[in-house]
């Protein structure tokens, strides 16, 4: 039975109806049209569905969106707002860490989670953070550039 | 040669919408009064399909259709004709889609298709390209040679496919050999896991015309074979494609179009929405099949190599239309980078009951590397001296035959440039390998050459079309795709260069649509820079040679003494005269007020010229267009306790021409070398008894995570000119893949003493390695 | 995509409890979801009523009470692993909750689905094992407590009645000095499943005489392994070669993984639990 749930995405306020069985991912996705996160293996194992609940980074793949009924909820169109992109973006762009792009979200918020509570974060932590994301691309070398030269825009 | 935005910084053109989440790709798309369909697949890996059972299925709300292979018994290909959409007669792998149902919402098709029975009768079953090339007892696709088949199958045999190479005497080269040295190989069949999975929607349209959106790789074969298999005109057909989320050739193969194209047709009007499921990808799209392949060689002691004889075998899966072309492929390359004047090499495709092989980077390329760039290591072991000495002694360089006869000239590369850098950067010969058993560790180098032209028919060929607008500025557009590849950037830089204005004043259009942009063969082959980019610099010479004649009319000179340069359009050495393209861009005013000219499209084209198709039965002729060299090494470090191998230092040196793009250039070569060591220390489909995959998720099929890659990257450049590429250019972005299993196979043994032939060489392997050879 | 399922929400273990019972196997909780998504998805679950019990009181956080530390169900892996009284007094535990996923995936599963999830390789529950803790579990009915080795069955089979909810987790502070060490080994060094892991604890290290010795391996048997045998044969021991010999080969009797396993094959998973048993010789 479809339920009612109230959601705050990306600072704006909606109340929608969803099936109990469709995933915070297919909810973001295909009923309000947020498709920055992607779907890449849908059992949380390569990362591009990473959005935050409540500031907290999840695999929206593995949560239902009645779960997260009255929740406040970012995805990476919520990094970007007022047209300024994020210091992790911006180092994205500064180390060429985008190939084909459909894990880019997913790491861009990992690593941006990451500097939320780990102000100076070393290579490992880096690593640590991006253990469950999965790039096929990049050899995942530009990746961790990126992550590192994000400070530069974070500190301040 | 000096350039203004050639090999200078550019950055992609496409990284701001994919970091922004903007950037669409095919999953993305909801298209109004869509409906959404799930295949149907195969619970066995061969038998004949007696009976299926739909009525349950149908009786599941909101299901609109139920459609099966045998309504449609039909098999597709161009070389071949071996691809059913929906198996009808048999099932030849498990996993194979027999037809697919059609509901208002993907739930409602997945529960009714839980519900479809079907009946089969089992058939014996072959995964191992080896097994299927000896049997001729279990026949798992009857094809039989026709004149107008590309391929040559052989009659009453798994064999849908083979090349031969002939040229001088190996049984009498053996015979002047002082040693001969004989290999055995074998390589699991893998899966790219793009992270993208396949998806495509199909929509009929009332008037019988059909629009399929697609995560494909090659809009333009998708519209081919649409026309083809339903019979429809190419401008009835509209193929569009978004950015895909990684190929790595496992989008440029037909396969999910046709079937969604099908389910469609069931219900005219509604678009029809199929994304595959992670586990669908490994049943239901394309594999790099398995490989088998035996080697012998004959040499001197002087390391000189007097003959070889190489024979292997490519499992094909169930059907080989997108396979054969593979061991096309690879037999180009089957006895690698070397001149050698006796050689033998016969290379099959062999159908077994897997999914069906299709592209995959490195095209047959690192199967062909794996066994010879490992026997080269076998042979100066054998002989006693360093495998650099015993490599240049044979490598191909200028005035060299290879081994489809061709003669290599100096702007095809410089393969022993690459060596050199690559053995530098290892300090080879010293320290190459050693066990420290105090810390329980082991360490070794090793490296590997490689080779590689783009394997495509004789007449692939590229388009492109540039429009100026009013302000100057220019949209290009062009049928290649961007896949991950950065081709969009280089492109447009290419233009840029070749119209003489900054890369910032063009806009390559992204995303594809058959209907309005150029022709483009297929994004595949790394052939995209050198083939698009040609045919950018033909349409710019058009732009320019329209700007001159409105300018020669303007100015009162004759046409030749028009320079267009930099923007400005100027007589001959008068450039305070000069106008810009904003003037002339739509057509020139004059000043009584008349105008001339009118708006600027140029377009060009390109087509490799003079490849020609192999003999038969020697496999000589002009059938490769350019080469790409390089040499790959690797540093290892082995654990003796966990038998795990970290990369601490992973090198190519590619002598690709010109880079266009160096940033995005190294991306492709770090990202082919994280892919291939992934590929050769973990990857492998495991195949039950019953030939089901059993580690279809990405929770058993493991791929490299950010800890397991290398800890270091090193890419060197080596830049002689290509005489038929752009500015020079020539491929790049597979060829970091080719070597990069033999490097590490030969480190492995310089760090512990022990052959692999098999690949993966997974770290319980070594570790049983290190156990029986009691290395700790 | 997952196949259709009804979703209900209770605040109490009682209503959540009747509710469970009166569906019986229709019926199934859902915690942090990440074991339940993953079996819906794979069609291997098609439960017909998801039982939120996220929103029960008392379920959730770690409590310091006199000796014993009480960790709530619904505890996710990030809050054990970063608790300081689990730092402080249950390192082990710590580590193993850490090794769990990745953050993201921290973020939502819980120390109660890993264990009720019933997995032999569970990362928090090999840590739990050797400090020897208990569950308490609760219905409509009343509540149980029972030790957490007697908990596990068979491959995803707990000891859960009907209308049963795990409610908290039990831990005794030592009050004598201990030493441990989690160990683990998986197919990639990023996130993944354990092909085998392992926790040691030795009380009183550094007193022959009054050493104890614990030990629990996963993905060896149908369940989380204690290894009883080998902990008594060791306690009580000075840790010499002659010792880890024998050790070693009561280790390995005790062993039984199962051939066909996609993360390692038997032998190397013996091989593994063999070098992780020889920290104990080098270590201690
Ligand atoms: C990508 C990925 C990686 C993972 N990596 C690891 C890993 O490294 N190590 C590891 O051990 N696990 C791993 N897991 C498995 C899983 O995350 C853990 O088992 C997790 O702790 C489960 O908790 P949950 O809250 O998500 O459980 P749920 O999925 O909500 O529930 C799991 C099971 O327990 C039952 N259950 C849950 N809570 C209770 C309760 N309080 N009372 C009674 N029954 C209950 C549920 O009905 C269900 O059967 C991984 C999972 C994923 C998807
Ligand atoms: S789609 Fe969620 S982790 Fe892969
Ligand atoms: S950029 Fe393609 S998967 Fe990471």
């Amino acid at each position: 039975m479809k339920k009612i749930i109230k959601l705050r995405v990306n600072g704006e306020d909606y109340e929608i109806l969803v099936e109990p069985y469709w995933t915070l991912l297919k909810v973001l996705r295909d009923v309000l049209g947020f498709t920055g996160p992607k779907e890449g293996c849908g059992i949380g194992e390569c990362g591009a569905c990473t959005v935050y609940i409540d500031d907290k980074p999840v695999k929206s793949c593995l949560v239902l969106g009645v779960e997260v009924n009255g929740a406040n909820i970012t995805t990476i169109e919520g990094l970007s707002q007022n047209k300024k992109i994020s210091g992790i973006q911006k180092a994205f762009i500064d180390e060429g860490a985008v190939q084909c792009g459909f894990c880019t979200p997913g790491m861009v918020m990992a690593i941006n989670a990451l500097y939320t509570n780990v102000s100076d974060p070393g290579e490992d932590d880096i690593k640590e953070a991006l253990k469950g994301h999965l790039c096929r691309c990049t050899g995942y070398e530009t990746i961790v550039k990126a992550a590192k030269r994000a400070k530069e825009y974070y500190k301040r | 040669m000096e350039y203004k935005f050639i090999g200078k910084e550019f950055k992609r053109v496409d990284a701001l919408s994919k970091l922004t989440g903007r950037a669409r790709f095919l999953a993305d798309i909801i298209l109004p009064h869509m409906y959404y369909g799930i295949f149907l697949r195969a619970s066995i890996a061969h038998g004949e399909i007696l009976d299926i059972e739909t009525e349950d299925a149908k009786n599941v709300e909101g299901v609109k259709a139920i459609v099966l292979g045998r309504d449609f018994p039909h098999n597709y290909g161009h070389l071949i004709k071996d691809r059913p959409i929906f198996a009808f007669d048999k099932v030849r792998y498990y996993g194979e889609a027999i037809g697919g149902v059609i509901a208002k919402t993907e739930e409602a098709a997945r529960v009714a298709a839980d519900k479809v029975k079907v009946s089969y009768k089992p058939l014996p079953i072959i995964t191992h390209p080896k097994e299927s090339l000896n049997n001729k007892e279990v026949i798992i696709r009857e094809v039989s040679p026709t004149p107008d088949m590309v391929y040559r199958p052989v009659k009453g045999t798994n064999i849908f496919h083979y090349d031969v190479v002939k040229r001088g005497d190996v049984e009498k080269g053996f015979e002047e050999a002082d040693i001969i040295v004989e290999s055995e190989f074998n390589i699991a069949p893998i899966n790219h896991v793009q992270i993208e999975p396949h998806g495509a929607i199909a929509l009929w349209d009332e008037d019988g015309s059909l629009t399929v959106w697609s995560s494909t790789q090659a809009p333009f074969t998708v519209r081919y074979f649409l026309s083809d298999i339903f019979e429809l005109p190419l401008n009835k057909v509209r193929v569009i494609a978004y950015y895909v989320g990684g190929g790595f050739g496992g989008k440029s193969d037909v396969g999910i179009e046709p079937m969604v194209a099908l389910l469609a047709k069931s219900v005219p009007g509604h678009p029809v929405k199929v994304i595959l499921s992670r586990e669908e990808v490994f049943h239901g799209s394309f594999l790099r099949g398995n490989f088998w392949g035996r080697v012998k060689t004959g040499v001197k002691k002087d390391g000189k190599i007097v003959s070889e004889k190489v024979e292997f075998a490519m499992g094909g899966g169930g059907s080989g239309e997108f396979g054969g072309t593979v061991v096309d492929g690879a037999f180009k390359s089957a006895v690698g980078p070397y001149e050698i004047e006796n050689v033998h090499a016969v290379g099959y495709g062999v159908y077994t009951n897997l999914p069906p092989t299709g592209a995959f980077r490195g095209y047959g390329h690192p199967e062909t590397h794996w066994m010879i760039e490992r026997q080269r290591d076998i042979i100066a072991r054998k002989l006693g001296i360093d495998p650099v000495v015993l490599r240049k002694k044979n490598i191909l360089k200028p005035g060299s035959i290879n081994i489809i006869g061709q003669k290599i000239e100096e702007h095809n590369g410089n393969l022993e440039k690459c060596l050199d850098l690559v053995v530098e950067e290892l300090d080879w010969p010293n320290n190459i390998g050693h066990i420290d058993k105090k810390n329980k560790k082991a360490y070794g180098k090793g490296f590997a050459l490689l080779q590689k032209s783009p394997v495509m028919p004789t007449n692939a060929a590229s388009s492109a079309i540039l429009k100026l607008n009013d302000d100057g500025t220019v949209n290009l557009t062009v049928g290649t795709q961007e896949i991950g590849q950065g081709i969009d950037t280089a492109l447009t830089q290419i233009a840029a260069e070749a119209l003489g204005i900054s890369p910032e004043k063009i806009k390559l259009v992204p995303y594809r649509d058959t209907d309005l942009y150029p022709y483009e063969w297929q994004t595949v082959a790394s052939r995209g820079v050198w083939s698009v980019g040609n045919a950018i610099i033909m349409a710019a010479d058009e732009v320019k040679h329209k700007m001159r004649k409105v300018a020669k009319e303007i100015f009162s000179v004759d046409e030749e003494d028009i320079v267009v340069e930099d923007g400005l359009v100027f007589p001959q050495g008068e450039k305070e005269k000069a106008i810009t393209y904003k003037d002339l861009a739509i057509g020139y005013t004059l000043p009584e007020g008349s105008g001339i000219g009118g708006p600027i499209v140029g377009a060009g084209y390109f087509i490799p010229e003079g490849l020609v198709y192999p003999d038969p039965e020697t496999g000589q002729g002009n059938s490769a267009a350019e080469w790409t060299f390089g040499a790959q090494g690797v540093e290892i470090e082995v654990d003796l306790i966990t038998g795990k191998v970290k990369i601490l230092k992973a090198v190519t040196a590619i002598d690709a021409g010109t880079i266009i793009n160096p940033e995005n250039a190294r991306g492709q070569v770090v990202g082919a070398m994280a892919m291939a060591l992934s590929i050769a220390q973990r990857e492998a489909i495991v195949i039950s008894k019953e030939g089901k995959i059993r580690n279809d998720s990405l929770t058993d099929y493991k791929i490299s995570t950010i800890r397991d890659v290398p800890s270091e990257y090193k890419v060197f450049f080596v830049e002689t000119e290509e005489e038929t590429g752009p500015f020079g250019a020539r491929s790049l972005a597979e060829h970091g893949m080719v070597a990069m299993a033999p490097a590490l196979a030969n480190a492995l043994y310089n760090a512990l003493g022990v052959e692999f032939f098999k690949l993966p060489i997974t770290f319980e392997d070594i570790a049983l390695a290190i156990d029986e050879k009691k290395i700790v | 995509m997952l196949i259709p399922f009804e979703y209900i929400k209770f605040d109490s273990i009682k209503d959540a409890s009747v509710f469970l019972k009166e569906h019986g196997d229709d019926a199934h909780i859902l915690a942090g979801g990440t074991d339940v998504i993953v079996k819906i998805r794979a069609r291997k679950l098609k439960p017909k009523y998801l039982v939120d019990i996220k929103g029960i009181e008392g379920l959730k956080g770690i409590e310091k009470d006199r000796d014993k530390i009480v960790i709530g169900a619904l505890t996710t892996a990030n809050e054990v692993a970063k608790n300081t009284h689990i730092k402080e007094y249950f390192p082990v535990l710590k580590d193993g909750a850490w090794t769990l996923g990745d953050y993201e995936i921290r973020n939502r599963a819980t120390i109660g689905g890993n264990i009720c999830n019933g997995s032999p390789s569970a990362d928090t529950v090999i840590p739990l094992l050797v400090y020897d803790a208990k569950v308490i579990i609760a219905s409509d009915e009343g509540e149980r407590v029972e030790a957490l080795d007697k908990f596990f069955k068979g491959p995803g089979k707990v000891n859960l009645g009907p209308g049963e909810i795990l409610k908290n987790i039990i831990l005794n502070i030592p009050d004598y000095p201990v030493k441990g060490k989690f160990f683990r080994v998986s197919r990639v060094e990023g996130m993944d499943l354990a092909s085998l892991n392992m926790a040691i604890l030795v009380a009183n290290p550094d007193s022959i005489s009054d050493r104890k010795v614990r030990i629990s391996i996963g993905a060896v048997a149908p369940v989380p392994l204690r290894v009883y045998e080998l902990e008594e044969f060791l306690s009580g021991k000075e840790f010499t070669k002659e010792i880890f010999d024998k050790a070693k080969e009561i280790l390995l009797n005790n062993l039984n993984p199962r051939e066909g396993s996609l993360r390692a094959t038997p032998y190397y998973k013996k091989r593994m639990a063999v070098h992780y048993l020889s920290w104990l010789f080098e270590e201690i």
